[in-house]
């Protein structure tokens, strides 16, 4: 919202305050005030001057030599305009000025004749949302008024001459009272211990001079409602100082009716509304629509109206979207001689559901959506009233058409002064500061001993202030938050109420995929394609998705991590030649009734040139990474999934489950994606290795008393033959002699080696074993025989020692 | 010399009767590859035989060219056809091919692993982790909330009611079910209070959802850190203690903060919190717009509502609350430019960290 600086001016003396300095107040203790400018600062350059003689161009008609006049001296300007006429008051560009528009006037001599400035108009000054006198302004030069000043700025002439405190609407959700300039100045008076120099909400005489007055309805959502008829003879144009506010303001003057409803508006914070009395039958009523209504709004759009939209209908006829935007049929114009002028107070709720159906906002709904007092729609009306008065002495008004069905609000507050004392960490407010300060804002201070009653004013009664906590706010802000000292807090000596162990493990994770493993930690986006959410297909059936997403193919929450490190990828495999991404992150599995699981992930993907060497690294890192995590058994399991080559794909698996999947990745998704390198990928759930990592303790076992002995050996194999089953097969013992203790402590693999002069469909794999006896040292003999009976098993199982 | 009419079309029919048995006999992508450039490259047959059409009478060209484009689609059709079953060959090749023994356990590790080059940790994960130590280190425990939340939880029991203006202030992302993404990391105050027995002091950092365009300085995807308090008396002087403590903590430095009125509806009294500028101090400069003060945070003491919504008595619990904007904080430490690099992967954004 914006503020101009002079007319609150008018309302509170602002002497000796600068805006920047009523800015940095309104900061510290209302509201945020996002700039302070002045819009039309660029217009001080041009003087008004006034044509004192006008002559004939001697070698063009159509031009004139106008002696102008400005301040101590007089200049002689050339101008073509048609509408330039002696002892009238025009804008000057002095020869050297720059218009708005970069154009630099110079003297010039135009057909023969000296020029040394230029008289402007409307346009060269980028002035065209002012509704101007008379046509001619439109076309030539801007007349100013006659009561210009000759020699001050055409700023200055035009009452542009302001600075703009630019408020954030965010920071005054809250305030109702706020939305306007009588409103603020109330608050800068309390602000600064200044009175209100006038009210413009006080009590005027009504003059009833006319019998026209429509019966007017409240079916439902209004408190109040006033109408009154206007008519005039002549619609004048609205006064300069009016026009200039609205644009000061960021709003355009319209005309006459429409102009100083939107003044009102802006002085005291009530929306009122201007229709052509000619279109209106009455009885004015406000109800919700019917099945089937529709209007066509100010703006031209057609809209369908739900049934539970609030609307101003003239009988059954909907005019209106009530407090949120007049109907087209309805609306005035210049021509407009008679209107009906509605000020009422709409039920917040009301005008909350009709701009989330309809998604139109407005000025007006803007401050009706806050919460607004039945008192002062009637005061506004009784504003607009004057205001007509005042430029139309003889408008006729009629008679007050109003239904009430609420009175003030004046809300009464009760609590104590410690409480306050309490919450604002200041032990030693006295309870006459918090009376002035209270009563500065205009509130009742009842104070028996520690109990305190407070009444609230009407205008601030409405969502406002309606607890002891707001009163903590006010006094709070109002004295000023830097006299509070910080204090610590007492603090139990107690742990921690919740560890939050998937977190550390989370950071953990971290660690080692960054520094251990090499990979960079990504961050992605949720939201994915039907296409991407079809790649992996796991959970993908029942995906959430969004309403009102951003761009309407992205609407799904991924239901796989794989899509979006995919994304990663082929984003970026161009520049890098190699690629090793991990994120940590959730996926979203719907359930029925409750909110979806959220299952905490990290997964990693990789770019590759050696698929084999680099999914056997892979592996290893997962073998490490479940160690690291406390799982100290588990065992390697191919598997088949979509995304997966069909070979090249495993989990690892402990107790029945799964804990984590890895593998290359199908080569039609590659394709898909139009990645041309082999890409491995692996993913787990966090809360599946949770168990694990909180036991995570070490298990210590005993030192052997006696050496082991390690035996290597090479055997050969079918090519096609899993490793596994080899070391199971070595593993396999007949039935151990019960008075023998020697056991096979381990067994590794060590390498696999395929190639010349292993046979074609062979291959060789080299493994060791390890025999202990806990009892004693194992004999050379003894170990020699172990030796030979693990050859003869191998062989016998088709797996012979490699010669 | 002019062709003959008979001859281009001759030489059409040739070249697509060729290329169809060719096209039989292609056994890879490779020689697949190959055939294209062979006939559809720049210097191909069906191309070199296309650019002759220009030597024709318009009538006659116009006729031609119409055949010899219907043949050259049917082919490139052939072709695509032909391309695809030569690529569902190679797949249902895959695992003859290129078998692999996924029961060989690995070397261990470090043997088992060559990895070179760094990896990274993304600077909004490093910087969760500092401010989460300094936390815990005041005896607050770390709380997570779910992303994807109900109304009651991110509106209603935060103090927006139904008809609430306050939730214009947010913009939402809803997702069917009824459920939204949560636009802060608030709702988890309710959940904590829900959860926990007071008193209690916690923060929730996590990742939160406005729906909003992206650009520079805006993300439609970004991160907070949510701190609270629940004690029998908490004061606006408490919330600065803390508030100090921790900026001194982030900046290392000691640090001055000022209060100023601030609305949002789940706190009563409500703060924007400014720090003096460190780069200037407070001489005004362009990181802090000036003003010699720089928006770090928004606070207050939790509103009653909220404390009941959570289940708590306001007569006998009071608490403050702070919200902090992760991606932000990150920004202003690194003097990061923009902040759709958090969300790009990009290795040479990610190796700086």
């Amino acid at each position: 919202m914006k503020l101009c600086y002079k007319w609150l001016n008018e309302f509170v003396d602002l002497e000796g305050i600068s805006p920047y300095e009523l800015a940095e107040l309104l900061t510290m203790k209302t509201c945020e005030v996002e700039g302070v400018e002045e819009p039309f600062a660029h217009l001080n350059k041009f003087p008004v001057v006034e044509v004192k003689s006008l002559k004939a161009h001697p070698n063009a008609d159509k031009l004139k030599i106008c002696e102008v006049q400005l301040a101590d001296k007089s200049l002689s300007v050339v101008t073509g305009a048609p509408n330039v006429k002696e002892g009238k008051k025009y804008p000057l560009a002095p020869a050297g000025s720059v218009l708005p528009g970069g154009k630099k006037i110079e003297n010039a001599l135009l057909r023969g004749v000296a020029s040394e400035g230029m008289l402007l108009s409307a346009e060269e000054l980028q002035l065209k949302d002012f509704m101007w006198a008379s046509a001619d302004n439109l076309t030539g030069i801007l007349e100013l008024p006659e009561e210009s000043i000759v020699g001050h700025s055409v700023a200055q002439a035009l009452h542009l001459q302001d600075t703009i405190l630019e408020i954030d609407n965010k920071s005054i959700t809250h305030r109702g009272d706020l939305w306007s300039h009588y409103g603020f100045a109330r608050e800068i008076a309390a602000l600064l211990s200044r009175p209100l120099k006038k009210d413009p909400l006080e009590e005027v005489n009504l003059l009833v001079t006319n019998e026209d007055k429509l019966e007017v309805i409240i079916d439902t959502g209004a408190v109040a409602y006033y109408g009154m008829v206007f008519s005039v003879t002549n619609l004048p144009i609205t006064p300069l100082l009016i026009q200039s506010r609205l644009i000061l303001c960021g709003m355009r003057p319209v005309n006459f009716w429409v102009d100083l409803s939107n003044y009102v508006m802006l002085e005291v914070g009530q929306p009122t509304h201007a229709f052509d009395r000619k279109k209106l039958q009455g009885p004015i009523r406000v109800a919700y629509a019917q099945p089937g209504d529709s209007l066509i709004l100010l703006d031209g759009r057609k809209i369908n109206l739900s049934e539970n939209i609030l609307l101003i209908k003239d009988g059954e006829r909907p005019l209106a979207l009530a407090g949120v935007m007049g109907g087209k049929e309805s609306e005035t114009s210049l021509e407009t001689k008679t209107i009906f002028l509605e000020s009422a107070t709409f039920l917040r709720p009301e005008i909350r559901r009709s701009l989330r159906e309809t998604l139109i906002r407005s000025e007006a709904s803007q401050r009706f959506e806050k919460g607004l007092s039945p008192v002062l729609a009637k005061k506004a009306l009784y504003r607009y009233y004057a205001l007509v008065k005042q430029f139309v002495p003889n408008c006729l008004a009629g008679p007050l058409s109003q239904v009430e069905l609420a009175t003030a609000l004046q809300n009464k507050i009760h609590t104590k002064v410690s409480y306050i004392r309490q919450r604002l960490g200041l032990e030693e407010l006295s309870l006459s500061k918090i009376q002035q300060v209270l009563g500065s804002l205009g509130m009742k201070v009842l104070a028996h001993d520690d109990d305190l009653t407070v009444e609230v004013p009407d205008y601030r009664s409405y969502y406002d202030i309606t607890i002891p906590e707001d009163l903590v706010e006010e006094i709070g802000r109002l004295i000023g938050y830097k006299e509070i000292r910080p204090v610590p807090f007492m603090v139990a000596c107690t742990v921690p109420t919740k560890a939050n162990h998937l977190r550390r493990m989370e950071h953990e994770l971290r660690k080692l995929f960054a520094w251990r493993y090499h990979f960079s930690e990504v961050y992605n986006y949720h939201f994915c394609t039907a296409n991407e959410l079809e790649l992996d297909k796991r959970y993908s059936e029942k995906a959430l998705f969004l309403l009102n997403p951003l761009q309407a193919e992205q609407k799904y929450l991924r239901t796989s991590p794989l899509v979006m490190l995919l994304r990663n990828v082929a984003s970026h495999y161009k520049e890098f030649s190699e690629l090793r991404f991990f994120e940590i992150e959730r996926i979203f599995l719907p359930r029925q009734e409750e909110l979806p699981q959220e299952r905490l992930f990290l997964s990693a993907i990789e770019t590759t040139r050696e698929p084999v060497k680099d999914l056997k690294q892979m592996i290893s890192l997962c073998h490490d990474l479940l160690k690291k995590m406390g799982v100290y058994h588990f065992e390697q399991r191919a598997l088949k999934q979509n995304i997966f080559h069909p070979t090249r794909a495993l989990e690892l698996i402990s107790e029945q489950k799964s804990l984590i999947r890895l593998g290359q990745l199908h080569p039609a998704i590659l394709d898909q994606w139009k990645i041309p390198l082999p890409v491995l990928y692996l993913e787990f759930f966090l809360e599946d290795l949770l168990r694990y990592y909180l036991k995570g303790e070490v298990r210590y076992v005993r030192l052997p008393r006696y050496p082991a002995s390690d035996f290597e050996i090479t055997i050969i194999a079918p090519r096609r033959t899993p490793v596994a089953q080899i070391l199971k097969t070595m593993g396999e013992v007949e039935s151990p002699p019960e008075e023998d203790r020697t056991y096979i402590e381990d067994i590794r693999f060590l390498y696999t080696y395929e190639g010349p002069p292993i046979a074609s469909d062979k291959k060789a794999v080299s493994l060791r074993i390890t025999w202990r006896n806990p009892t004693r040292t194992l004999k050379s003999d003894e170990i020699k025989n172990l030796q030979e009976e693990l050859v003869e098993k191998m062989a016998k199982a088709g797996f012979p020692l490699r010669s | 010399m002019a062709m003959e009419r008979e001859s281009f079309l001759g030489q059409l029919d040739l070249i697509s009767s060729q290329l169809k048995e060719k096209l039989a006999e292609v056994h890879s992508e490779s020689e697949l590859e190959k055939l294209r450039q062979e006939y559809f490259g720049k210097k191909g047959f069906l191309s070199s035989l296309l650019k002759k059409l220009g030597e024709f009478p318009s009538e006659e060209r116009s006729e031609l060219g119409k055949k010899a484009n219907f043949v050259k689609e049917e082919l490139m059709a052939t072709f695509q056809v032909r391309e695809r079953q030569l690529r569902y060959l190679r797949y249902e090749r895959l695992a003859e091919e290129e078998w692999f023994d996924v029961t060989e356990p690995p070397l261990p590790f470090p043997e088992g692993y060559h990895k070179k080059g760094e990896g990274h940790i993304h600077p909004v994960s490093q910087v969760q982790k500092e401010l989460e130590d300094i936390f815990t280190s005041m005896g607050f425990s770390i709380l997570d909330g779910p992303q994807v939340e109900t109304d009651f939880y991110n509106f209603g029991a935060l103090n927006f009611t139904e008809d609430h203006p306050a939730r214009e202030m947010q913009d939402t992302f809803y997702t069917n079910d009824g459920f939204l993404l949560r636009t802060h990391t608030s709702p988890v105050q309710v959940r904590a209070m829900q959860q926990l027995s007071p008193p209690f002091r916690i923060i929730v950092p996590g990742r939160v959802f406005r729906y909003e365009e992206l650009d520079a300085s805006h993300e439609h995807t970004f991160y907070q850190m949510e701190g609270m308090v629940i004690d029998r008396e908490v004061s606006v002087g408490h919330l600065l203690f803390l508030m100090h403590t921790l900026l001194k903590e982030i900046f290392k430095q000691e640090v001055n903060i000022r209060l100023r009125p601030g609305y949002f509806p789940f706190v009563e009294p409500g703060f924007e919190l400014d720090m003096l500028c460190l780069l200037c101090g407070g001489k005004g400069c362009s990181v802090c717009k000036q003003t010699g003060y720089v928006e770090v945070l928004p606070c207050g003491l939790v509103h009653p509502n909220v404390l009941r919504a959570g289940g708590l008595d306001p007569m006998k619990w009071q608490g403050a609350a702070f919200g902090l904007g992760l991606t932000r904080l990150v920004m202003l430490r690194y003097k990061i430019e923009d902040i759709r690099h958090f969300m790009s992967a990009d290795p040479a954004f990610l190796r700086q960290f």
